[in-house]
């Protein structure tokens, strides 16, 4: 009998006050990136999607989100800003917005702030690193560094990146958030790759280093990484949500993560308003086991309820310092 | 051990474990740059943790069964052997146990 939300801690790792309304596209790729998502999602049975595209592309209210994410199942989460310019005026998932949400209910949201060193400036990102941490109380950081016309820049340069770091680590924000791979626009995608990260956990032991998306479709370094680097973990954001429509190669994945890397890199997240409400996606995962087949032929682990509890929530309150027998923000 | 006081049972247990360890596996792990030691003892599970080269290498899970699991399991009062961060399915464990039962020479230490 698999465990059930009300007897896990579920901490979920990815939620986003997202912006989708047409009037916050940069034509054409925000419209592109919205329709590519939608185009995703719409072969999902009706009641695990958005209801429709124009349901989907609108501007979601902080009620609106919290309402879905704290339906019942979910004891914590992070609402992440995106800093996405390319494709949106306020870069996706704005900063005030995910903040705003922390301030509808701190007992139960993280503020994960972001800031990007092309949009903002070198200095001006670190600027905006400091403002975010000691005025909104970020309590993490997400950076988005594949950008499209040239724009991008690497994670591990010592001019550009670095400052942004060594100012979130001197403000006591260790945990550094990427989205990696999984280009939604018109980015090289070689620009995502997580090959960068290597130095920034070899120069950084200090902070922990979550790669989002599994760095799709450099998902075979993402998993290397992590297992190798104690310091980097990766986040189920998007691939997890395939549990429905591809359930043999998203268990599959759990497989090569879990053998590889432990149950302890591994981090849930639900991405949404991706999924409708957050108790579909959290009873799926729950129930998630490696099929028989695959134990088989590829020695991956029977996934036990010690492997869950730290995946739904254990190990993002131990990143944060949380104690799991009463755990607070 | 365990996180409770250890019994006599399970503090004689360590002492096995920790010489058959001494002995037979962590020079073995050691001529590869690895190294492991007891994470705790639990009855009769014993749970080891990976260090140094062991603790990230690719191929942990077949060290796992076939080094430390198959010395470890010869030791009496032990059941069941874990180690952290290297789960393997059942069917990869005990096809390796049938595999070693046949005393394969490159095992035979």
């Amino acid at each position: 009998v698999p465990l059930t939300a009300d007897e896990v801690t579920v901490f979920d790792n990815v939620v986003h006050v997202a912006n989708l309304d047409e009037g916050n596209f940069k034509l054409p790729d925000g419209a592109a990136m919205t329709d590519s998502w939608w185009r995703a999602v719409a072969s999902w049975p009706q009641d695990h999607r958005p209801e429709d595209l124009d349901h989907l592309r609108h501007k979601w209210s902080i009620d609106e989100i919290h309402g879905i994410v704290f339906d019942g199942s979910t004891d914590f989460a992070m609402a992440q800003t995106v800093p996405l310019f390319d494709m949106f005026e306020d870069g996706f998932a704005h900063v005030e917005r995910q903040y705003l949400l922390k301030e509808k209910d701190s007992e139960r949201v993280v503020f994960v702030g972001g800031a990007d060193p092309v949009y903002h400036g070198a200095d001006g990102a670190v600027r905006e690193i400091e403002r975010q941490i000691t005025e909104m109380g970020a309590r993490s950081m997400k950076f988005y560094n594949g950008h499209s016309r040239g724009r991008s820049w690497k994670c591990d340069d010592r001019q550009i990146a670095y400052p942004m770091y060594e100012k979130a680590l001197e403000l006591g924000v260790t945990l550094l958030q990427f989205h990696k791979g999984n280009a939604l626009g018109l980015e090289r995608i070689e620009d995502l790759a997580p090959h960068d990260l290597q130095q920034v956990a070899l120069d950084f032991p200090e902070a922990n280093i979550v790669i989002h998306h599994l760095a799709f479709p450099y998902q075979e370094f993402a998993i290397d990484f992590a297992r190798r680097f104690p310091n980097i973990y990766l986040s189920m954001s998007a691939w997890v949500n395939q549990l429905l429509t591809a359930p043999v190669p998203t268990t599959a994945t759990f497989g090569h993560i879990l053998s590889a890397c432990g149950a302890e890199k591994l981090l849930f997240g639900s991405e949404l308003p991706l999924f409708p409400v957050a108790r579909q996606l959290v009873d799926l995962v729950l129930a998630v086991q490696i099929p028989e087949e695959l134990q088989d032929g590829y020695g991956y682990p029977e996934i036990t309820d010690a492997m869950r509890r730290q995946f739904m929530g254990g190990n993002l309150m131990r990143l944060l310092g949380m104690d799991p027998e009463n755990p607070k923000l | 051990v365990s996180a409770a006081a250890p019994s006599r049972s399970e503090i004689e247990l360590g002492h096995r474990v920790q010489a058959c360890l001494d002995a037979r596996i962590r020079p073995l792990l050691q001529s590869h740059g690895g190294e492991t030691e007891i994470a705790a003892i639990d009855g009769g599970i014993v749970t080891l943790r990976f260090l140094a080269a062991c603790r990230a290498c690719h191929y942990k899970s077949f060290t796992a069964t076939a080094v430390v699991e198959s010395r470890l399991l010869e030791i009496e009062g032990v059941e069941e052997v874990q180690i952290e961060g290297a789960p393997l399915s059942r069917h990869a464990r005990e096809r390796t146990r049938a595999f070693l039962a046949n005393r394969h020479p490159l095992f035979d230490s």
